[in-house]
């Protein structure tokens, strides 16, 4: 299982979810070139760890289990994983 | 690196950094030696039939891909507590409790970034657990579904 960044982050990317991730699994970060081409960040499914740290550093709720996501958001889980299929790192 | 300036009574130079796998290892069972006859938190591990050597090796994993950091840990780590809360509720005070007696074993065998890190790693989980349980007499999922735009 793993995490998943929802709809609420489109346009927000306040990065506070960043900051708290333990195992640094959430991208792009601002220093990575890619930031600002992206509208959302994303968690990476292979390496969170679910430890629901960005959970409650989200300022605008938008991470959910992957087994919880809301019906009209379910297309964020394979939107987030499949930005690390792009080979970004 | 120099190292920092040794406080009287402080063997500062002695401690290693976190290295590999097996300083991991002397770090958690060192940790559950003092945890589970602790007077606030022990009891906890009690109610939960924590079977330590079954849980040494995923705490194990957990903290090699933190810190280390090398992939190792791909479970559930929030879920378990979760579970514990429900049957015992955690509370703030555990969690500092937990907390103190990690830095504390951290500091008494290491020393270092990656010694920095465990700890720092740590607090951050800590809180985010506290602070999610404390929210938790209801079921997970709270956020409000926003209008269709
Ligand atoms: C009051 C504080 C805490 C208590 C009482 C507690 C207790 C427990 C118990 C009973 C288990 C299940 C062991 C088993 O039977 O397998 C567990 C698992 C675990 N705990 Fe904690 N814990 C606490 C805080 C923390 C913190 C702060 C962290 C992280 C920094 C943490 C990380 C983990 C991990 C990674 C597992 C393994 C989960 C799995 O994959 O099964 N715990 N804990």
């Amino acid at each position: 299982m793993a995490y998943v960044i929802n709809e609420p982050c489109l346009g927000v990317k306040d990065t506070s979810c960043v900051e708290v991730c333990p195992v640094d699994c959430i991208h792009p970060t601002p220093d990575e070139p890619d930031f600002d081409q992206h509208d959302q960040l994303y968690i990476d499914p292979e390496e969170c760890i679910d430890c629901d740290a960005c959970v409650e550093a989200c300022p605008v709720d938008a991470i959910t289990p992957e087994d919880q996501v809301p019906e009209e958001w379910q297309r964020f889980v394979e939107i987030n994983a499949a930005y690390y299929r792009r080979g970004s790192a | 690196m120099s190292a920092a300036p040794a406080r009287p009574g402080q063997t500062t130079s002695a401690r290693p950094d976190i290295v590999e796998r097996d300083d991991l290892e002397r770090l958690v069972r060192r940790f559950y030696g003092q945890a589970l006859h602790d007077p606030v938190i022990g009891h906890l591990f009690e109610i939960a039939q924590m079977d330590l050597d079954a849980h040494v090796p995923t705490m194990v994993d957990f903290w090699q891909t933190i810190v280390l950091p090398i992939p190792a840990y791909r479970r559930s780590a929030f879920a378990v507590h979760v579970a514990l809360h429900e049957q015992e509720p955690l509370t703030a005070e555990h969690f500092d409790r937990w907390l103190t007696l990690w830095n504390q074993t951290v500091d008494e065998l290491f020393a270092g970034e990656r010694a920095e890190l465990a700890k720092a790693r740590a607090t951050r989980v800590a809180r985010a657990f506290a602070l999610r349980l404390a929210g938790r007499s209801e079921p997970l999922l709270r956020i409000e579904r926003p209008a269709a735009r």
